[in-house]
C-alpha cells in the first residue's frame, strides 16, 4: 500500500501512503485509564488512627498512567514527524461551504468550540456560587458563627494582597505581579506565534535560516509558556521573596480548599475585627478555573515541545506551515480564555 | 378517590382523550398502509437478489479479466410486481416526494393540540402551588427528611391540627392533620437529597439540603395515607416511609 | 502490521504488569458515612465488618435460640454484644452500643423503653443508645424459617476530632436461623452478586468463543501464534473506519448483554414484594449500572458503529478525516468501562443512580461512585472526540454533487446527533469532574455545609442529560428514515422537512432539560416556560412520524425484517411519546415523577426508540458489512417474540405508576396484612404485574439471543450477498458487499434526479466568506 511519489509518509491521507494503523490510540486509552484509577485511589481518604488522612501510595502508579499517555504521543508523533507537508487535505469541491478550505483547520475549530463549552461551564459554577454565597467583606460587623460559609475571592489575596498587602511598586500589591507577569507572558507569546508562521511561510530566506528562526520563535513560545506555569506556582505554593518584592503564596496564605476555619480579620482601629469562617468554596473554584486554564497551557507545552523539535530538525517550511497555524488558533484561545478568567478571578 | 387526587384525575382523563385520538389515528394510518401498499409478489426481491449477486460475480470476473462493460438487470418485468414510481437508482438523488399542505396541515394542527393542551394545564399548575395571599390562613408544619426516616414538626400546632405519633400495626411515624384545612408543608434535608410524597394524592416535591421548599396540602378525604420517599437518597431509600393520617 | 521494535514490546510488557498490579491491589477503605448527624456518630453498615465485636441473640434465660420454634409462641430474646471502643466505658461518652435486629418472619416487639420498631425493625432508642444488651419479644410464625439478622454497632462515643464521631467505631453481624415446626431446611439464597459475575463471566466466555471460532473456521489451517499475533495486532491498531465500526459492534452488544443481565437481577429482585435476592445496596449499584452500562457502553457505541461504518460510505468518503482520532474516542470506551465496573464484584459499585445526584454522588460510602465518574470523564472525551470528528468529515468530505440537501437521512441525523453530543458534553464533563474532586480532595462544589448546591449538578447534568437522550434517538429516526423509504421502495416524503424537524429537534433539546427538575423547587415562571417548550418537542418529532407513514403511501412495501422492526419502531416511539406528554403538565408530573410510569415512557422511547432503530439498522445494512445475508426466518422469529415480550415488559408499567410505584425502590408495598388501610400502597394485583413482567423480562432478554445467534450463523453460512440487496440509492449501495479497503477507489459523483437547482442563499453567503482567496500570500505555496 505504500504509494510513494517521492513524498514522505504523512498520517493524513491514504492515498498518499499513510498508514492505517496506529498503537497511540490504544496506548493514550489505556494510560488515561490508569492514571485516573490511581489518581482515586490515592485521594480517597481512608480511616487511620487519628482521623483521615491520604493513603498516596498509588500516586507513583498514577504518574506511571502520565508515562503511558506520553509514550503514546510520542508513538503519534513519530507517525508525524516526516510529514513535509507536500498535500494538506483540504474539503472536497462538494463540500460547500468549506470548499477548499483546510479539513484540519475546520477541525481546530470545531474543537474550539466543545472548548467553549468547558470554559463556559466553569464560568457558569463561579457565577452560580459567586452570586449566592455572601462575601466575607459584607458580613463584616457582624456577628457570625464560626465556620460560616462566605466568600472571599482570590481577589482579596492578590489584587487587594491580603493580609500583607506589600506593594513595592506602588499601584498595585506584589501579589499580583505574577499574575500580571503570566498575562503580558500569553499575550506575547501570541505574537511569537504568529511571528514563527509568518517566518515559516517566508520565501526569501534560506531553509537552514529560517528553520533557526521558526525554532526560536516556537522556542520564545514554548519559554514564556513556562514561564507562565512557573509563575503559577509561584503564586500557589512558592511564594517569593526577590529584592524588595515579596508575597506570600496563596497556600501559605490559608486560601485552601480545605480550609474552613480561616480567620479573617478586617477594618483598622476601633473598627477592627476578626471571624473565623469557611472560604473552601472560592477556594474550590478558584483552584479549579485557574487549574483547567493551566492544564491547557500545558498541553500547549507539550505540543510546542514536539514542534520546537521538528522545527530544529527544518520541518517546517513555507510549503509546511499549515501545523502551526492550528496550534496558533489553539494557543490564541488558551490566550483569550486567560484574558476572561484573570479579570474574572484575579481582580474581581 | 382516585389514585393522583381529583386535580390529577381531571387532567389525566383530558389527556388521555387526546392521546387515544392521536394514537388511532396513527396506528390505523399505519395499519392501512402496511396492508394496502404491500408489493405483490412478496419474494421478488429475494429473485431479484439473486439475479443482482450473479450480476455483481459477472461484472466482478469481467473487471479481472480486463473487459469494461455496463450492464444492468432488465427492468420492465419487475416493474409490474415491484413497481419503482420514484424511480429509485444507486447513486442518484431520488425524485422529491412533497406536498407543502399536508406537511403544514400536519405541523399546525398537532401545534393547535399542543398549545391547547399546555393552555388546560396552567390552571391546574396554579392549584397545586398557590399564590401567597391564597395561603393565608394556612398552617405551617415542618417535614425534614433524613437518611433514612422522615422528621415531622407541628411548630406548636395544636393537636388537633397537627400530631406526631407512632403508628401501632405497622411502627411507622404518623403525622395527623385536619380534613379540609390547608397546610404549608416546608420540606428540608438533613444530608442527601429526598423528596416526601404522599402517594395518593400526588403530591412531591425534592427536599434539598440547605433550602426549603414547599409542598401545599389541603386534604379532602379522610384516611392513613402512605408516603415515601421519591427521590433515591441511599441504603433505605426504599424503607423511608410515613403515614399521614387525616381525620375530622 | 507488524510490531515495529523492541521498544513497542517492552511498553506492552510494562501495560501488562501494570494491568496485573491493578487486578491483584489491596480493597479499597471507604470513607464512612452513617449517621452523622447524631453528635457522637455511629459507623453503620459502611466499611468492613470488625472481627473484635461479637454480636449475639439468645434467649433471655441464658439458653440458645431453639433449633425450630413453636408455632405462635412468644420467645423472649436477648440482644448482645461484646468487644470493640463501647467496652472502654470512658465516662461521658455517649451512644456507646446499638443495634438493628430483622427478622424475616414472625414479629418483633419491644419490651421496654429502651428498643423499638422503626420501619419494621427493631432498632434501640435514644434511652437504649447506652448499653450493650437489650431484651425484645420475638412471636414465631406458623410456618417457614426465620431468619434473625443482628447487626451491633460498638461506638467509642468520640465527638470530637477530625473525621467526627464515626472514628473508631465497629460493627459486626450475625445470622440465626430458626426453622418451622416441621423442620423443614432453610432455603439457599442466591447471592447477588455472584449471579450478576457468572452471567457476565458466560457472557464473555461465550463471546470469546463465538470470536474465536469465526478466526478459526475463516481459515482453520494457519491457527497459529504466528498468523494470531499480526491480526490481533492490526485490530488493536486499527484505524480504518471500517474496523473500528466493528469493534463498536463487537463492544457494544457485549455491554448489551452485561446491561440486560443487570436488568434481570433487578426484575428478578422485583418479582415479588419483600423479596430479598438482593441487597439494598446490590441493587442500588445495579440499578445504576444497568442506566450507565445501557446508554455510554450499550446504546452509544452501536450508533458510532453504524456511524463509523456508514457515514463515509454514504458521503463518498474514503475515512473520516482524523483516523487516529477516531481509534482513540473507540479505546477510551473500554478503558472508561473497566474504571465504571470497578467497585461492582465487590459490593461497593457506584449506587447513585445514572443521574448522580448531589449530594449523595459525593457522599456515599461505595468508594465504586470516585471510579464511576473517573469512568465518565473518559467517556466524554471520546464522545468530544467523536464529534469533532464526524461533523468535519460530513461538512468537508462530501462527494461531489451532495450538497448539505442532498445527504442521505441517516448521515444528517448523525451530524445532528453529534453537533448536540459534543455541545452538551463537555458540561457533563465538568460537573463529573467538580464530584470527582470533591469525593477525592475534598473540594466543597456540592458540600452543602460549605455552601455548595446540590441543584448545580441537577443542572449541568440535566443541560447534558437531555440532548444525550435525543442523540440516542435520533440516529434512530435517521435508520428508520432510510429503511421505511427503501423498503416502500419511494423517496422519503418532505425530505426537507425532515431535515428542518431534526435541526428543530437538536435545538429545542437544549432549552428543556428543565422538565428534569420540575420538582425541585422551580419557580412558576420558569415551570411555565418548560413546559410549553417540551409540549412544542412534540411537533417536529410528529412531523416526522407523519412524514414516514406519507412515505409507505404510493409504495410497495416489501416485508423484510428490518421493515417489521421499523414498523414496530413506530407503534413504540409513538407510544413512547405520547405517554412522555403527560409530564410537561406539571399537575400531572407531580403525581408521575419517580413512579414506574417515567420508567415506561424512557424505556418506550430508549428500547422501543432507539434499540429497535439499531435492531433495524442490524439487519439492514448487515449484507453491506459483512457480505452475507441474514436468515429472515430467525429475523422474523426475533421480531415476534422481541416486540410481543417487550410490550409485555413495559406497557404494564404505566399502570403501576399510575397506582403510585416508586422507582428506585428495592422492593414495594402490598396493600394487605398490616398496611390494609393505608392508601396509598399498591392493590394486590400490583405483585401479579411485576412478577409477569419478570417473565416477559426474560424472555425479551432471551429474545434477543436469537439475533446475536443469527449475526454469527449468518457469517458463516448466510447467502453471499450482492452489492444492493434492497435497492437503496446512497453510495453505500454502489460498492460491493463488503466494501473493499479503501471503499472507493474513485470517489463517485452524486446524481440528482430533481431538476437543476440553485445552491441556497445562506451556502453561497458562507462560501464567499470562507473559500480562501487564491491570491492570498503563502496560501498557494505546495497546495
Amino acid at each position: 500500500m505504500s504509494d510513494d511519489h517521492g513524498y514522505h509518509h504523512g498520517p493524513h491521507e491514504w492515498s498518499h501512503g499513510a498508514p492505517h494503523n496506529s498503537w497511540a490510540p490504544i496506548i493514550i486509552s489505556i494510560g488515561s485509564g490508569v492514571f485516573l484509577f490511581f489518581f482515586a485511589k490515592a485521594f480517597t481518604m481512608n480511616e487511620g488512627m487519628n482521623g483521615y488522612i491520604y493513603d498516596n501510595a498509588p500516586l507513583p502508579l498514577a504518574i506511571a498512567g502520565l508515562a503511558i499517555i506520553f509514550a503514546g504521543l510520542i508513538a503519534w508523533w513519530k507517525q508525524d514527524f516526516s510529514f513535509d507537508g507536500s498535500y494538506e487535505p483540504q474539503a472536497t469541491h462538494g463540500s460547500a461551504p468549506f470548499s477548499n478550505v483546510d479539513i484540519r483547520k475546520v477541525g481546530m475549530w470545531v474543537f474550539l468550540m466543545s472548548e467553549m463549552m468547558i470554559f463556559s461551564s466553569l464560568f457558569s459554577t463561579y457565577i452560580r456560587y459567586r452570586t449566592s454565597i455572601d462575601s466575607c467583606y459584607s458580613l463584616e460587623g457582624t456577628v457570625v458563627e464560626p465556620g460560616t460559609a462566605c466568600w472571599l475571592p482570590a481577589s482579596y489575596f492578590i489584587a487587594k494582597g491580603g493580609e500583607h498587602a506589600h506593594s513595592t511598586l506602588g499601584f498595585m500589591p506584589d501579589a499580583l505581579v505574577p499574575g500580571a507577569i503570566n498575562t503580558f507572558a500569553l499575550i506575547i507569546s501570541s505574537y511569537t506565534i504568529v511571528m514563527a508562521l509568518k517566518t515559516a511561510k517566508r520565501t526569501d530566506l534560506e531553509h537552514a535560516e529560517r528553520s533557526i528562526k521558526v525554532r526560536n520563535y516556537l522556542g520564545a513560545t514554548f519559554c514564556l509558556a513556562t514561564l507562565f506555569l512557573v509563575m503559577k506556582m509561584i503564586e500557589w505554593f512558592i511564594g517569593f521573596h526577590i529584592g524588595p518584592f515579596e508575597a506570600p503564596s496563596l497556600v501559605s496564605d490559608q486560601f485552601t480548599i480545605h480550609n474552613d476555619a480561616y480567620t479573617y480579620n478586617y477594618g483598622h482601629g476601633a473598627e477592627a475585627g476578626a471571624m473565623t469562617v469557611d472560604i473552601r468554596m472560592a477556594a474550590s473554584v478558584f483552584y479549579l478555573t485557574t487549574g483547567t486554564h493551566g492544564v491547557h497551557v500545558f498541553a500547549g507545552i507539550v505540543g510546542l515541545g514536539y514542534m520546537v523539535v521538528k522545527a530544529h530538525k527544518g520541518g517546517y517550511g513555507p510549503g509546511n506551515a499549515a501545523s502551526i497555524e492550528y496550534f496558533g488558533l489553539y494557543w490564541h484561545f488558551v490566550d483569550l480564555a486567560w484574558v476572561a478568567v484573570f479579570p474574572a478571578f484575579y481582580l474581581y | 378517590m382516585e389514585f393522583g387526587g381529583d386535580i390529577f384525575q381531571e387532567l389525566y382523563i383530558e389527556f388521555m382523550f387526546w392521546s387515544v385520538i392521536v394514537g388511532v389515528i396513527t396506528f390505523v394510518w399505519m395499519i392501512h398502509h402496511s396492508f394496502v401498499y404491500r408489493t405483490s409478489d412478496g419474494d421478488l426481491s429475494g429473485k431479484r437478489l439473486h439475479l443482482r449477486t450473479q450480476l455483481d460475480s459477472l461484472r466482478h470476473e469481467m473487471k479481472r479479466a480486463g473487459m469494461d462493460m455496463e450492464f444492468d438487470i432488465e427492468e420492465e418485468e419487475d416493474e409490474r410486481a415491484w413497481p419503482n414510481v420514484d424511480n429509485i437508482k444507486v447513486g442518484v438523488f431520488p425524485k422529491e416526494n412533497d406536498n407543502l399542505k399536508l406537511e403544514l396541515f400536519w405541523t399546525i394542527i398537532p401545534f393547535i393540540l399542543i398549545c391547547y393542551l399546555c393552555w388546560i394545564s396552567w390552571a391546574p399548575t396554579d392549584a397545586i402551588w398557590p399564590s401567597a395571599y391564597e395561603l393565608e390562613d394556612a398552617h405551617e408544619v415542618g417535614v425534614t427528611g433524613q437518611q433514612w426516616f422522615w422528621d415531622f414538626d407541628c411548630n406548636g400546632l395544636t393537636s388537633d391540627l397537627c400530631d406526631v405519633g407512632v403508628d401501632s400495626d405497622t411502627g411507622l411515624t404518623v403525622l395527623s392533620l385536619k380534613l379540609d384545612e390547608t397546610y404549608i408543608l416546608n420540606l428540608s434535608s438533613r444530608d442527601v437529597l429526598h423528596a416526601p410524597k404522599i402517594v395518593q394524592y400526588g403530591l412531591t416535591e425534592d427536599a434539598v439540603p440547605g433550602m426549603y421548599t414547599t409542598i401545599v396540602f389541603t386534604p379532602y378525604e379522610t384516611g392513613k395515607y402512605f408516603l415515601d420517599c421519591a427521590e433515591y437518597c441511599g441504603d433505605d431509600h426504599s424503607y423511608m416511609t410515613a403515614i399521614i393520617e387525616i381525620h375530622t | 502490521m507488524q510490531i515495529r521494535n523492541v521498544w513497542t514490546v517492552r511498553a506492552m510488557v510494562i501495560v501488562a504488569v501494570l494491568f496485573a498490579a491493578l487486578m491483584f491491589s489491596p480493597e479499597h477503605e471507604a470513607r464512612p458515612t452513617g449517621i452523622s448527624s447524631v453528635d457522637s456518630g455511629c459507623s453503620c453498615h459502611s466499611q468492613t465488618p470488625s472481627s473484635e465485636v461479637d454480636a449475639s441473640i439468645t434467649l433471655a434465660n441464658g439458653s440458645a435460640l431453639p433449633e425450630s420454634y413453636e408455632a405462635g409462641t412468644t420467645y423472649t430474646l436477648f440482644i448482645s454484644f461484646s468487644g470493640g471502643p463501647a467496652e472502654d466505658n470512658i465516662p461521658g461518652r455517649l451512644n456507646t452500643g446499638g443495634f438493628n435486629l430483622v427478622a424475616s418472619k414472625g414479629t418483633l416487639t419491644p419490651i421496654d423503653n429502651t428498643t423499638q420498631i422503626l420501619a419494621g425493625e427493631l432498632t434501640h432508642t435514644d434511652a437504649g443508645n447506652d448499653q450493650q444488651a437489650w431484651n425484645a419479644d420475638w412471636t414465631a410464625p406458623t410456618s417457614g424459617s426465620a431468619v434473625l439478622r443482628l447487626m451491633v454497632n460498638s461506638v467509642n462515643g468520640n465527638a470530637d476530632g477530625q473525621g467526627g464521631g464515626s472514628s473508631g467505631d465497629a460493627w459486626n453481624t450475625v445470622s440465626y436461623t430458626v426453622s418451622g415446626a416441621g423442620g423443614e431446611a432453610p432455603t439457599m439464597k442466591a447471592d447477588g452478586l455472584t449471579v450478576l459475575f457468572s452471567g457476565i463471566l458466560l457472557t464473555a466466555i461465550l463471546f470469546a468463543i463465538a470470536l474465536t471460532y469465526v478466526f478459526y473456521v475463516r481459515d482453520p489451517e494457519s491457527f497459529s501464534w504466528a498468523r494470531f499475533k499480526p491480526w490481533i495486532s492490526h485490530w488493536l491498531t486499527s484505524t480504518d473506519h471500517k474496523n473500528v465500526g466493528t469493534l463498536y459492534f463487537v463492544s457494544g452488544l457485549f455491554f448489551l448483554g452485561v446491561g440486560g443481565i443487570l436488568a434481570m437481577m433487578i426484575r428478578i429482585q422485583l418479582s415479588s414484594p419483600g423479596n430479598d435476592f438482593l441487597t439494598k445496596d446490590e441493587y442500588n449499584s445495579f440499578f445504576t449500572l444497568h442506566g450507565t452500562v445501557m446508554i455510554f457502553l450499550a446504546a452509544m457505541p452501536l450508533i458510532n458503529g453504524f456511524a463509523n461504518w456508514i457515514v463515509p460510505l454514504q458521503i463518498g468518503a474514503k475515512d473520516l478525516c482524523f483516523p487516529r482520532l477516531n481509534a482513540m474516542s473507540f479505546w477510551l470506551q473500554p478503558a472508561g468501562a473497566v474504571l465504571l465496573l470497578t467497585g461492582m464484584f465487590s459490593g461497593m459499585g457506584a449506587d447513585v443512580g445514572w443521574t448522580g445526584y448531589q449530594p449523595i454522588t459525593s457522599t456515599t460510602d461505595h468508594y465504586g461512585a470516585t471510579f464511576w465518574l473517573a469512568g465518565q470523564v473518559l467517556l466524554v472525551a471520546s464522545s468530544t472526540l467523536t464529534g469533532i470528528n464526524f461533523i468535519v468529515t460530513i461538512a468537508t468530505m462530501r462527494a461531489p454533487g451532495m450538497g448539505w440537501m442532498q445527504m442521505p437521512l441517516f448521515t444528517w441525523s448523525i451530524i445532528v446527533s453529534v453537533m448536540m453530543l459534543f455541545i452538551s458534553i463537555p458540561t457533563f464533563g465538568i460537573g463529573l469532574i467538580e464530584a470527582y474532586l470533591d469525593r477525592t480532595i475534598s473540594t466543597t462544589f456540592y458540600n452543602t455545609s460549605a455552601g455548595g448546591d446540590p441543584l448545580l449538578w441537577s443542572h449541568l447534568f440535566w443541560y447534558f442529560g437531555h440532548p444525550e437522550v435525543y442523540v440516542v434517538v435520533v440516529p434512530a429516526f435517521g435508520v428508520i428514515s432510510e429503511v421505511i423509504a427503501t423498503s416502500a421502495r419511494r423517496t422519503i416524503f418532505g425530505y426537507r422537512s425532515m431535515v428542518y424537524a431534526l435541526a428543530g429537534i437538536g435545538f429545542v433539546a437544549f432549552i428543556v432539560y428543565g422538565h428534569h427538575m420540575l420538582t425541585s423547587g422551580m419557580s412558576p415562571l420558569y415551570r411555565f416556560v418548560v413546559m410549553l417548550t417540551t409540549m412544542l418537542v412534540a411537533v417536529p418529532t410528529g412531523i416526522k412520524i407523519f412524514n414516514w407513514l406519507k412515505t409507505m403511501h404510493g409504495g410497495s412495501l416489501v416485508y423484510r425484517t428490518h421493515t417489521l422492526w421499523a414498523l414496530g419502531f413506530l407503534v413504540t416511539f409513538t407510544l413512547g411519546g405520547i405517554s412522555g406528554m403527560f409530564f410537561p403538565a406539571i399537575a400531572m408530573d407531580v403525581h408521575l415523577h419517580e413512579t414506574y410510569f417515567v420508567v415506561a415512557h424512557f424505556h418506550y422511547v430508549l428500547v422501543g426508540g432507539t434499540v429497535f432503530g439499531l435492531f433495524a439498522a442490524f439487519y439492514y445494512w448487515y449484507p453491506k458489512i459483512t457480505g452475507r445475508m441474514m436468515s429472515e426466518r430467525l429475523g422474523i422469529l426475533h421480531f415476534l417474540i422481541g416486540f410481543i415480550s417487550y410490550n409485555g415488559v413495559f406497557w404494564p408499567m404505566h399502570k403501576l405508576g399510575l397506582l403510585g410505584m416508586t422507582r428506585r425502590h428495592h422492593t414495594y408495598y402490598i396493600r394487605a396484612d398490616e398496611y390494609s388501610d393505608i392508601i396509598g400502597t399498591l392493590p394486590p394485583e400490583a405483585a401479579q404485574w411485576n412478577q409477569f413482567i419478570t417473565v416477559c423480562a426474560f424472555i425479551f432478554f432471551l429474545s434477543n439471543l436469537i439475533m446475536v445467534y443469527n449475526i454469527i450463523a449468518s457469517m458463516l453460512n448466510g447467502r453471499k450477498a450482492p452489492a444492493d440487496p434492497w435497492g437503496g440509492w446512497s453510495f453505500e449501495w454502489l460498492v460491493s458487499s463488503p466494501p473493499p479497503t479503501p471503499s472507493f477507489d474513485e470517489i463517485p459523483t452524486l446524481e440528482n434526479a430533481n431538476p437543476d437547482h440553485e445552491p441556497g442563499m445562506l451556502t453561497g453567503m458562507l462560501e464567499r466568506i470562507m473559500t480562501p482567496d487564491p491570491d492570498d500570500e503563502g496560501e498557494e505555496a505546495g497546495h
